[in-house]
């Protein structure tokens, strides 16, 4: 993926600006934003960025997941059989770039339990800021591929 | 995966592919090419306005004359009751995945790099339009994306089974909107990229932009919205 954000202004190392016309959006960093995950073991591995995390590369069989944002914020998520964390984000055709939130799927039982993880903020749309997270249930797919990772 | 999408435009009279920065409607009374960033003033109503793409820092090409371009038979028709023919290369944006996989397609316009609000009196107004398809292919041949990609003009219909979404024409783009029960986007569907020699080519989007009602009630100005194409990956 193309590293560039050419729409981003005043990156520092825990945000960074995106002006429009009306609204101005601020971002986190998404060079650090990152998982970590932790085995029974002790071996720990870290995720790299929001461009390429990662995911795809780690083994099954850890027993913690949690996120880090470019902001320090770290936040946990519970114990599930497994997950599959998504990047939300836009492309424009003009290569402008705006990383919405990181959707974690969390495998249950009888459903998907959701957990989106906020990664901008705006000043139209103040509901919401950077490092909320928003529950939300899904159906269970018909198909789990081979992102999905689960947990030992 | 990461995934890794290129956006792209044919250029016909001198035939080649450039990485797209930006679409413009602006006159036609202009050479093509010309340089990147001109603009012509133009009295809304008084012409119909020209659609060009362009790239970062060289050249825009006119893509095509007219805002209103219903009876062309390769060309997406603007009249919804007509008997659309389908899709040409020389006047639409091709996003490409060329590596990767991406979930929840959707393709939308916003008012500006902030991909954030619709407060833009084009996108407000409903005057931002766009017919799309995304397809693959896995028919016995490479032909057919070929034709698509890189030469001529077919008709997206025509490669079901391989569409994953049904392709949709003459839509407004706004934002996240949904209007009594009418998706303001197109979406959502899933785009894999699959190697040409595995007999299954793609997965593609097409998109031909376009403005409706360009009358002489647009107030004067400029008028920019980014059309954007909103995914997740892993």
């Amino acid at each position: 993926m193309d590293k560039q954000l050419p729409n981003f202004k005043h990156m520092t190392g825990q945000d960074g600006k995106v002006y429009g016309i009306y609204d101005t959006v601020t971002s986190v960093n998404p060079y650090n934003c990152y998982f970590i995950v932790k085995y029974p073991d002790g071996r720990v591995i870290k995720g790299n960025n929001l461009f390429d995390t990662g995911w795809d590369d780690i083994p099954n069989g850890f027993t913690e997941l949690s996120y880090v944002l470019s902001t320090g914020k770290i936040i946990p998520i519970p114990k599930f059989k497994a997950y599959l964390p998504l990047i939300e984000c836009s492309l424009g055709v003009d290569g402008s770039r705006i990383f919405h939130s990181i959707n974690v799927k969390c495998l249950e039982p009888n459903s998907l339990q959701v957990w989106k993880i906020i990664l901008k903020q705006d000043n139209l749309n103040t509901r919401f800021k950077i490092g909320d997270v928003i529950l939300g249930r899904e159906p269970l797919p018909k198909h789990l591929n081979k992102s999905w990772k689960y947990t030992s | 995966m990461a995934v890794t999408i290129s956006t792209s435009f044919y250029e016909y009279d001198t035939p080649d592919w450039h990485d797209l920065s930006t679409v413009v409607f602006t006159s036609p009374n202009m050479v093509s090419p010309n340089t990147a960033g001109t603009r012509s003033h133009i009295l809304p109503g008084e012409l119909p306005l020209a659609t060009w793409y362009e790239i970062v820092g060289e050249n825009m090409w006119r893509i095509y004359n007219r805002q209103i371009a219903s009876i062309e038979s390769f060309y997406p028709a603007v009249d919804p009751a007509t008997t659309v023919s389908g899709f040409d290369i020389r006047n639409s944006i091709v996003f490409e995945v060329t590596n990767g996989e991406n979930y929840d397609n959707r393709l939308t316009a916003w008012d500006s790099v902030t991909h954030s609000s619709t407060n833009n009196y084009l996108i407000s107004t409903d005057r931002v339009k766009a017919s799309c398809a995304n397809y693959s292919w896995s028919g016995g041949t490479e032909d057919a994306p070929v034709t698509v990609k890189y030469g001529g003009s077919v008709d997206p219909e025509t490669l079901e089974p391989e569409n994953p979404f049904a392709p949709q024409y003459n839509i407004t783009l706004k934002g996240n909107t949904t209007i009594s029960g009418v998706e303001q986007y197109y979406g959502d569907w899933d785009m894999i990229y699959s190697l040409p020699t595995s007999g299954r080519q793609g997965d593609y989007l097409i998109v031909r932009p376009w403005l409706d009602n360009i009358t002489a009630s647009v107030p004067y100005g400029v008028h920019d919205f980014v059309i954007t194409l909103h995914y997740s990956y892993t």
